[in-house]
């Protein structure tokens, strides 16, 4: 049986850290599996281990127990079939926004890696920006260069660890719009761990709900909402409140978000 | 605030920064005349221009500033780049930071002019032990500054090196390095000014040629003239390197300009 | 704080010397000297003075305190310290002075001291050198700028030699030493080192004991003009004190005192035995001012411009100042001792 590339399966996965001598479970038994081309996010209070989960499917957590998979093979250590983007853009300050990019191109041509930023620098609307630095830009461009950077290597996986919790919330909707373009335009899967629920709403094909100590699945929820999402739909609406209930923020009057 | 008041804000202040300066002269000129000091030990600014022009004239000057520098351009590549290295060893491996860096600080506290006797000693009384008393000087501000940029690289960029599989010489390169460049930076800057002013001790013993030397010289033969025109050479030269310096970190680090300066 | 108590002191002493110029003696006179090996005691005839409290027994019964102060630095920290006006009386080597001189220092030579510094030139044993003739193409070691550096220049010319047929290295005392032990030089001119000949890292090539007076080195007692100007007799009286110390000094029978004083320097006692032996000490030293000693002093004024050591030449009949000198030697009854 052969594997649709860009799946990832977590089995029967526990990991625990050792806390001040004593094992402090983290997850445990997680089972998930992330089909191809999907966008899903993982949700969960801080603390739920989602990050730990999403560094384990990266490859920079190795010790655990169960299996971490990558289209049917076991996981090792990072790859260039996994992108990632991390909540600070990490983008080099010595390199200029095209460099930063070409960062994991290090093995092709100039030629084809010019050809290769500037496709994704035009992917993520900053075509004019290839020569600054990263100082002079602002957050939500800083986090689109490290967008680029990500799929510059054509990964079969986005990984994303709550890319856009540190900007205001107005660029935040904005990158949340883009975020949904680029993921209809390159068809690869995305996998974000974010806090805020409505983000997730608005650009899953499926909400997982973690909770903590230890961290576990307490439910996965499917969006079958048409995109371009309206957040003040009340089939959104209906779902944040699904999700909301099982942090036990549920509100008596639901509607009061709309206003 | 209008820009006419800026201009004779600034106007003003040039005017502030050529007047001190000036005072400080005619205090200085005027200092043998009203016996304040003897003219014997604090040479008056004409004289010494006198002296740097004679100095200069007779090529006595160009010549020592040719031999020092060049012992401070060799002393500095030899101290700066195995500071350099040891810098970069010890940054980059817990262990070897370990055992070399508690070594590296106790030979520090060896005060700098005690080196001397001992390599002339060492090394007889030719070049080399100037080569390496200058080297000495530029090599703990080296290999500090170059420990410290790299322990400091901050461990996101290592991660980040690790997630596109940056190994090695790669890894060193572009990451490593760069991110500690600004701290050795400071390293090479404190270095050199260090081995231009060791460069006056090394040419203590055994010498006969250098600003360190003329200055020495000019003491014992009590031309006191010769001191203060050494020391305003070196001052100068001192200047001109440091200015130069920051021009190339200028260039350097234009990525450190910050947002507000950049493109909104 | 400090610099108050700085303050009070000069303002004290100033006070005591306006108070005791009323009365035309000063409240102390400063006296400098160099301090040999960096032990506190002065080598020569300034040794026995300070040994034997000469000044301060000449001037006890007068309240005038002798403040003496010894100068690691040597002759150069001596003209430094004669310019910043800290010095009344000033003992210095014969080329140091003429250097102070030349470069505007207002002294006037008063007395001689010591005719008979003598310099020796040892050999590293691999080197070869066994003559002045050897040392051609060698790595001299030498204290440029001093009497030595003439020495080694009149020696090189007896052998048909001048500075440029050798290598000289600038370095001075145990710098030296160690640069011939080590083999950084081949040869090095200086005092008598006997330590270094005893234990076989050098050998014997050549030294002043036997050679006539100028090539050896002289030591000078100097006051500046404004002291002399101000109290010429205490000025005779200073070269007094400093003339019983070379009158006994130079008698054989107070040789082996000698020694036991010159040892507080720090030199070895055996050192001393080498260079006195043979040595005419009255004529080592004679401290009055003759035609020997104006000669001497014309001559490496002549070489010190020669050789760029100093910018101007000065006139040293002008200089030389016989006055205490004789009126002291006849109070003491030496005018013929040392005719």
């Amino acid at each position: 049986m052969s594997i649709e590339k860009g799946t990832l399966e977590i089995k029967a996965l526990s990991k625990s850290f050792i806390v001040d001598g004593n094992p402090l479970q983290i997850l445990n038994n997680i089972n998930i599996v992330f089909p191809a081309g999907a966008f899903i996010s993982i949700v969960g209070s801080s603390g739920c281990g989602k990050t730990t989960l999403l560094r384990i499917m990266l490859g920079l957590e190795t010790q655990y127990e169960g299996d971490a998979l990558i289209d049917g093979e076991k996981i090792v250590g990072p790859g260039l079939n996994r992108g990632i983007v991390f909540q600070d853009h990490r983008l080099l300050p010595w390199l200029t926004v095209g460099e930063n990019v070409a960062f994991g191109l290090e093995k092709l041509k100039r030629k084809e890696k010019k050809l290769i930023v500037d496709e994704h620098l035009k992917l993520v609307g900053l075509s004019g920006f290839v020569s600054a630095y990263p100082s002079q830009l602002s957050g939500g461009m800083a986090q689109r260069v490290a967008i680029a950077r990500a799929l510059a290597s054509k990964p079969e996986i986005l990984l994303m660890d709550e890319p856009l919790g540190a900007l205001d919330a107005l660029t935040r909707m904005y990158m949340q719009k883009e975020l949904e373009r680029i993921w209809l335009f390159e068809k690869i899967s995305m996998i974000m761990v974010t806090h805020d629920v409505e983000e997730a709403i608005y650009l899953s094909d499926k909400v997982v709900i973690m909770s903590s100590r230890p961290g576990i699945i307490k439910k996965i929820i499917d969006v079958p909402l048409p995109r371009p999402r309206d957040r003040a739909s009340s089939a959104f609406m209906q779902i944040k409140a699904e999700i909301l209930k099982e942090f036990h923020l549920e509100t008596e009057y639901p509607f009061a978000y709309a206003i | 605030m209008s820009k006419s008041f800026i201009k004779h804000f600034q106007w003003k202040d040039k005017l502030l920064a050529l007047i001190v300066p000036l005072l400080l002269l005619i205090l200085w000129q005027s200092a043998g005349p009203l016996q304040l000091v003897s003219e014997l030990i604090l040479t008056p600014p004409l004289t010494l221009f006198h002296t740097l022009a004679d100095l200069v004239g007779s090529g006595e000057l160009t010549d020592n500033i040719i031999v020092s520098l060049q012992r401070v351009v060799i002393g500095f590549l030899v101290g700066a780049s195995s500071g350099f290295i040891l810098g970069i060893v010890m940054g980059l491996s817990p262990f070897l930071k370990r055992t070399l860096l508690p070594l590296v600080k106790s030979v520090q506290q060896v005060p700098e002019y005690a080196w001397m006797p001992l390599l002339i000693i060492l090394f007889s009384v030719g070049e080399l032990p100037k080569i390496i008393f200058i080297a000495i000087g530029a090599f703990y501000p080296m290999v500090f500054n170059t420990f410290q940029g790299i322990s400091g690289v901050p461990k996101n960029y290592h991660e980040l090196a690790n997630v596109y599989n940056y190994k090695n010489y790669r890894y060193l390169t572009k990451v490593i390095i760069p991110g500690a460049l600004p701290s050795i930076f400071t390293g090479i800057r404190l270095s050199l000014g260090l081995s231009w002013m060791f460069v006056v001790g090394a040419e203590l013993f055994g010498c006969d040629s250098g600003i360190g030397y003329m200055m020495i010289w000019g003491r014992q033969m009590f031309q006191i003239d010769l001191v203060m025109s050494g020391l305003v050479v070196i001052g100068a030269i001192g200047f001109v390197l440091n200015f130069i310096l920051e021009i190339i970190e200028k260039r350097l680090f234009s990525w450190r300009r910050s947002f507000e300066g950049g493109i909104a | 704080m400090k610099k108050w108590i700085r303050f009070l002191t000069i303002a004290g002493l100033v006070s005591m010397t306006v108070a005791a110029q009323a009365a035309n003696k000063p409240a102390v006179i400063r006296v400098g000297a160099v301090g040999s090996s960096g032990k506190p005691f002065a080598g020569g005839i300034n040794g026995i003075v300070q040994d034997q409290g000469l000044l301060q027994q000449e001037f006890k019964n007068d309240g005038i305190q002798i403040q003496l102060t010894l100068y690691k630095g040597a002759g150069p920290a001596v003209n430094e310290a004669l310019a910043a006006g800290k010095l009344d009386i000033a003992s210095i080597g014969d080329l140091p002075c003429v250097i102070g001189r030349a470069g505007g220092l207002k002294t006037r030579y008063i007395l001689g001291r010591d005719n008979g510094v003598n310099s020796y030139i040892i050999a590293a044993p691999q080197a070869n050198i066994h003559s002045l003739r050897d040392l051609k193409g060698k790595r001299i070691s030498v204290s440029k700028g001093t009497k030595t550096h003439l020495t080694l220049n009149r020696l090189l010319a007896q052998v048909g030699l001048t500075e440029r047929d050798v290598k000289l290295v600038n370095l001075s005392g145990a710098d030296a030493s160690a640069a011939l032990a080590t083999g950084s030089v081949d040869a090095i001119i200086g005092g008598a080192d006997r330590p270094l000949v005893q234990q076989g890292l050098a050998v014997d090539v050549y030294d002043t004991r036997k050679d006539p007076i100028q090539n050896k080195g002289r030591g000078a007692l100097l006051v500046t003009e404004e002291f002399a100007k101000k109290y010429p007799d205490i000025v005779k009286r200073v070269v007094k004190a400093h003339i019983r110390a070379a009158y006994w000094a130079s008698q054989e029978k107070n040789k082996e005192a000698l020694y036991a004083v010159e040892t507080k320097t720090g030199s070895s006692r055996q050192s001393l035995v080498v260079d006195l032996a043979g040595q005419n000490l009255k004529e080592k030293y004679n401290p009055t001012l003759n035609a020997s000693s104006v000669a001497s002093f014309k001559d490496i004024v002549d070489f010190a411009f020669r050789s760029k050591l100093i910018r101007q030449k000065f006139d040293v009949d002008q200089w030389f100042d016989k006055s205490y000198s004789e009126v002291a030697l006849k109070e003491l009854g030496l005018e013929n001792y040392w005719k």
